[in-house]
């Protein structure tokens, strides 16, 4: 197991390096360059900005350089340690992406804790409870969880806050320990947006998983014994059953992160979903690199914790 | 459908029958034992009819501003008689549009997919079963794809090709890859090695012979429900691409871009422009996942030997 | 006694004697001076109140030199509260041009020289406003080979280094040729005044940074949380005395449109950003009025920024004349407007698309004017025909398909949808419309990869001219991709801008607008829109200004918790 973890590991730099590539390259196709969002004109103010200037302010910013040479040079700064320099705000990167990073962790984790603490005892009672009215309840409240596109979720929260109750979580952010209150309350909301969805794939797994489990063979044997149903349940279908929920966890945790962005821009919430945002529309390809970098070392870390801990807790499954 | 799968909701002694009542019997028992599903088939069969008699039943065309007789034009008009959905920001008729939105969100989930599925599919299969390098430059793009976030490729992707129906669909479909190509390499990899596939290779059957007798039967089912999930999919993916402003021009009636153009203004001027075509939205995949769920549970006792579940 | 007396005559003998140099430079007795007192009566109504201003933005500034960058929401609103202007557009009076860092100036009677008594004022650090910070600070507007996106302008009235400084706090300005559009520009928030010895040492990139410059303005930024707020704090030390009347201003940054009108309907925030611009140019900030029952005011800038169509002409179809003329003839601007910018029940937000804004108190296109030009008479039966017509002679009768492009913003997309569909019923011209984000809109224009695109520019000086300004002046840039030209109206442009006769002038403004409405230029006017915004009704003395782009100071509101509500 070591060994399998040591090589994971080490496939890690691979990815990385075909993660920020590929993103690279892809917003070298994208058309518009940082110069022109600096330069040319924000909403409702069309710039009246020349090809010269904008060539100028290409140079200084040393974006008329081939893309390999822009490339290594940027690889050659994070190698060191160096995140650059924010294009758009020219601020060092790392001192904006560490607060935002922690917010949307905080958001994020939030989310799936609501999530699974609410998903498994809907999706074993339905399971349990198979083909009567309530797992049908359980089973149409979870279809709706994923119908329901997470934006327009967010914003018939606000707007039904605004109209029928006149509150809304107050603007500018709380750290968690500056103040924990107004923290919990300004991320009680979007963490539940992003939860429901969550919650819906979370509960189906929950059920498939315990459905399958309670037909095995040692359920019958236990309950042949004359073991009471509950303890049936409880001592041996809940333990294998959660396996599969804990890995799909771990993945719905890199998707929770694709609607995390688009949470924090409806409720507010500083993280790095909106800065992602932000540096897309400025073409702030330095802060993206960054982002991506990060986001996707957590993703691979949380994959590999989680297949490893799949191989600890199943000693059936073997590794390829 | 092949022989060996279907055992359930039929019973032993209708064998005998002819193939349409074998069918109508098949359908009637699936709608006996699962009434949710019965009823996502038929929100999915409603879905088909609206898209394919769309030009015939929808009372205006749906790009058109509805200009009245003294030159009025009806901007946000509330739902009533002349509309029964009411009219958007522009004076369009609401109902053509939801109606001719059903032919789009069907284009883009069958196209997104047919593509989509049946292509990452075929590479989840070959990559469970070709050799070891195959498989390991597989998973490195597909750990790679799965780390970068969605938003970003698709958001290039509709950037560098500009916003039309089929680039929706492409870029959808790329954004499918990592998910797909994980979860049927999973469970392709896990019926790889249960007791029948390794009792049929152990008295020397081939690997074709495997992947037909046993593997294929199984993807089939994964196959059906991987495709009825994606296709709710697509259509949501759709909608959050035109929330992100990379979705289809948006005079096409697409159920997302006019919810979206309803929350880009003040939405409580005229909630019906963002109540229906959410409404559509939420109707039409929730039907996708009630079918799905329901063909997952006549189905996957069927799959023998996938201990992790269909994870998705 | 004698003795003393004398002496001081010799004093006074000496004194006119040091003087008589300075006297003999003084302008002809015949130049006009303009001198502005302080306080104004304004001022003693104004009530300081211990609290702190909230606004909201939805915008994210990445630039802090307002000097060298060129766009409105995310450069010059949070940066301009820190600075002041040799003059500005007076705050409670927002078309009349005052003294901001001067007390008063004499215009020479030739019109080419311009000379200024400075206040006595002092920099956030507390060194003092001298006239080698206002040299400076023209020199650096000026600067060759500087990028000055917005400043430029001034390149064409003065001269690099030609300015003189007479005293501490008397320079002398001159320009390149006498012009009524040269205080116009100098009164522009971008042409702000920056300390000499803190600026010069700053390079380019350093400047942009948030708090590099410090001006002598009315706010200090306390602090730049990115994404988060803008704060700013009083500068107790203002030369302007009693103001401003906030402790500070806080503005949280709201990216979602829907989540700014809530944060203001439930009381979160005062004000919103600027406080007015194009995004809320719609009959929201009534509505608001109306659910909040008169505690939101709806503030609105008529006819402040323009949507257009500009047609490439650089491939077919609109390299044809003819094509683009029937476009010009054939879109319903009453109908647009009708659609776009009227609400029921609340009234119009926009006005059909002249081509010059009326502002300033001149008019050049009239109502009457308009009722009568072909393209914006009604109905619109004689111009769609002669449309058709033009579009058979060029060849395409059954009309054709295009790929326009157009900025993701709101109310330029239902301009676009409203106008794609008239082309497409009267004249069979099939419009793809590609909405994007702007890095990738600007990117189309400059390359100039679609057919045509729409886009939407504010009025920046209070004055018709601005608008050839924008679009005409620049050959190959941004408003003007495929360099059209026309040699009468570049010659009109160059006559207006020195015309001081105000009649004459505007007679050669409608000659120009003739000239345009022959459709044989690049650019097709759509509509002008509302530039809105919202208010609590307890903030006083805010008065709406001509145009988005000035009155971004906040230095002459105050919070009256007494006043009395308004009725709606």
């Amino acid at each position: 197991m070591g060994k399998y973890a040591i090589r994971r590991t080490l496939l890690f730099i691979p990815t990385l390096l075909v993660a920020s590539i590929l993103v690279f390259t892809l917003f070298w196709i994208v058309p518009g360059d940082p110069a022109l969002t600096i330069l040319g004109g924000g909403e409702g103010d069309s710039g009246a900005v020349s090809l010269e200037q904008l060539q100028q302010l290409r140079q200084a910013l040393g974006l008329d350089r081939p893309i390999y040479v822009q490339y290594a040079s940027w690889l050659g700064n994070v190698l060191r340690g160096d995140l650059g320099t924010s294009l758009w705000y020219k601020t060092p990167v790392w001192s904006q992406l560490k607060d935002r990073f922690l917010v949307t962790m905080e958001l994020a984790v939030m989310a799936i804790l609501l999530a699974v603490c609410s998903a498994v005892p809907l999706g074993v009672t339905s399971a349990v409870k198979q083909d009567t009215g309530l797992d049908y309840l359980s089973r149409i409240f979870s279809s709706i969880g994923i119908a329901l596109p997470t934006f327009w979720l967010g914003i018939l929260i606000v707007y039904a806050l605004a109209y029928f109750f006149e509150w809304l979580p107050p603007l500018g952010y709380a750290t968690l320990w500056d103040d924990p209150l107004l923290n919990l309350q300004q991320l009680i909301l979007p963490a539940l947006t992003l939860a429901f969805n969550d919650l819906a794939f979370t509960a189906r797994v929950t059920r498939s998983s315990m459905l399958e489990v309670m037909r095995e063979d040692y359920l019958r044997t236990a309950r042949a014994k004359g073991l009471v149903e509950l303890a049936v349940i409880g001592r041996h279908a809940l333990k294998n059953a959660l396996l599969p929920v804990m890995t799909v966890s771990g993945y719905q945790f890199a998707r929770l992160l694709g609607g995390v962005i688009i949470v924090e821009s409806i409720f507010v919430v500083p993280g790095m979903g909106t800065l992602l945002i932000e540096s897309i529309i400025h073409r702030d390809f330095i802060v993206l690199q960054a982002i991506v970098l990060l986001i996707a070392a957590v993703v691979l870390i949380l994959n590999l914790l989680i297949d490893l801990s799949y191989g600890v807790l199943d000693p059936r499954v073997r590794y390829q | 459908m092949t022989g060996g799968v279907v055992e359930g909701p039929v019973p032993a002694t209708r064998i005998e029958s002819p193939t349409r009542g074998l069918t109508w019997t098949v359908v009637g028992g699936f709608a006996r034992r699962k009434p949710l599903g019965a009823i996502g088939g038929l929100i999915v069969l409603a879905l088909v009819a609206t898209a394919l008699l769309a030009p015939l039943i929808s009372p205006y065309d749906p790009r058109q501003i509805i200009r009245e007789a003294n030159n009025r034009v009806p901007v946000y008009v509330a739902p009533g008689s002349a509309y029964l959905m009411g009219t958007d920001h522009v004076g369009r008729d609401i109902v053509s549009r939801v109606i001719h939105g059903a032919r789009i969100s069907l284009y883009v989930g069958l196209g997104a997919v047919l593509i989509g599925v049946t292509g990452w599919f075929l590479v989840g299969l070959a990559s469970a079963y070709a050799g070891r390098l195959v498989d390991l430059v597989v998973q490195r793009i597909v750990d790679a794809m799965m780390a970068v976030p969605g938003l970003i490729i698709v958001l290039a992707i509709m950037a560098v090709l500009g916003s039309s129906l089929n680039n929706v669909i492409i870029a959808i479909v790329i954004g499918m890859l990592a998910p797909v190509v994980r979860t049927v390499r999973s469970q392709v990899l896990s019926v790889k090695e249960t007791e029948y596939v390794v009792a049929a290779r152990a008295i020397g059957a081939r690997s074709a012979r495997i992947i037909l007798r046993h593997i294929m039967p199984n993807c089939l089912a994964i196959y059906l429900i991987l495709a009825t999930y994606y296709l709710g999919f697509a259509i949501i993916l759709e909608a959050s691409l035109s929330f992100l402003g990379v979705g289809v021009p948006p005079d096409v009636p697409s159920w997302g871009g006019m919810l979206t153009a309803a929350a880009q203004g003040h939405i409580t001027k005229a909630p019906w422009a963002g109540i229906f075509p959410g409404l559509a939205i939420f109707i039409v995949v929730l039907g996708f996942n009630l079918l799905g769920d329901a063909l997952r549970d006549v189905l996957e006792p069927r799959l023998r030997g996938a201990r992790r579940g269909l994870m998705r | 006694m004698t003795r003393f007396r004398s002496l001081a005559a010799l004093l006074l003998l000496m004194i006119g004697v040091a003087a008589a140099p300075a006297a003999a430079q003084t302008l002809s007795p015949e130049g006009q001076t303009f001198t502005f007192p302080w306080p104004p009566d304004w001022v003693a109504r104004g009530k300081y109140q211990k609290m702190v201003l909230r606004g909201v933005t939805g915008f994210n500034p990445g630039q802090w030199d307002v000097h060298a960058c060129g766009t409105l929401p995310d450069c010059l609103m949070p940066a301009s509260p820190q600075f002041n202007g040799l003059v500005y557009h007076n705050p409670v009076n927002p078309d009349e041009i005052v003294c901001d860092l001067c007390e008063s100036w004499t215009v020479s009677r030739d019109g080419k020289l311009y000379a200024f008594r400075l206040r006595q004022a002092q920099w956030h650090d507390g060194q003092p406003v001298t006239a080698e910070d206002i040299k400076f600070s023209l020199d650096r507007i000026v600067e060759p080979g500087a990028i000055r996106v917005r400043t430029g302008v001034l390149r064409s009235f003065y001269e690099h280094q030609s300015a003189q400084v007479v005293d501490a706090r008397t320079i002398r300005v001159p320009i390149k040729f006498a012009s009524p559009l040269f205080l116009q520009n100098l009164a522009s928030e971008h042409m702000k005044m920056y300390p000499k010895h803190v600026a010069q040492n700053l390079s380019p990139e350093d400047a942009q940074k948030p708090g590099k410059l410090i001006g002598s303005g009315p706010w200090k930024l306390k602090e730049f949380k990115p994404n988060i707020s803008i704060e700013y704090v009083r500068n107790t030390n203002y030369f302007k005395k009693g103001l401003p009347y906030f402790d500070g201003m806080v503005f949280t940054i709201v990216r979602d449109y829907n989540r700014r009108l809530a944060a203001l309907q439930v009381g979160q925030a005062h004000t919103t950003e600027g406080p007015t611009i194009g995004s809320y140019g719609s009959e929201d900030p009534m509505r608001m009025q109306r659910e909040t029952k008169g505690r939101v005011r709806a503030l609105y800038i008529p006819d402040a920024v323009q949507n257009y169509l500009v047609l490439h002409m650089n491939k077919p179809p609109f390299q044809d004349a003819r094509v683009r003329r029937a476009v010009l003839l054939a879109v319903d601007r009453h109908e647009l407007v009708k659609i776009v910018r009227c609400a029921e029940s609340f009234g119009c937000f926009g006005s059909v698309g002249t081509f010059l804004p009326n502002k300033g108190g001149k008019i050049v296109e009239s109502p009457e004017d308009l009722a009568q030009a072909k393209g914006w008479r009604q109905p619109k039966d004689a111009d769609i025909a002669e449309a058709k017509t033009l579009m058979a002679a060029a060849g395409y009768a059954n009309g054709f398909k295009a790929m326009l492009s157009v900025a993701n913003v709101p109310l330029t997309v239902r301009t676009t949808e409203v106008m794609a569909e008239q082309l497409r019923k009267s004249l069979g011209i099939d419009l793809t419309i590609e909405p994007v984000d702007r890095a990738t809109h600007v990117d189309r224009i400059i390359r100039g990869t679609h057919h045509a695109f729409i886009d939407s520019s504010g009025v920046i000086l209070l004055d018709p001219a601005d608008y050839l300004n924008q679009h005409f002046l620049v050959v190959g840039g941004q408003k003007n991709p495929d360099s059209w030209k026309h040699p009468k109206l570049t010659e009109i442009m160059q006559a207006q801008a020195r015309e001081l006769d105000p009649a004459k002038r505007l007679r050669l403004l409608k000659e120009a607008v003739e000239i345009l409405r022959g459709g044989e230029s690049h650019v097709v006017p759509l509509a002008w829109g509302y530039s809105g915004g919202m208010m609590d009704y307890r903030l006083q003395n805010f008065h709406v200004p001509g145009s988005e782009q000035i009155v971004k100071h906040f230095e002459h509101i105050w919070w009256d918790p007494e006043a009395p509500l308004p009725r709606n």
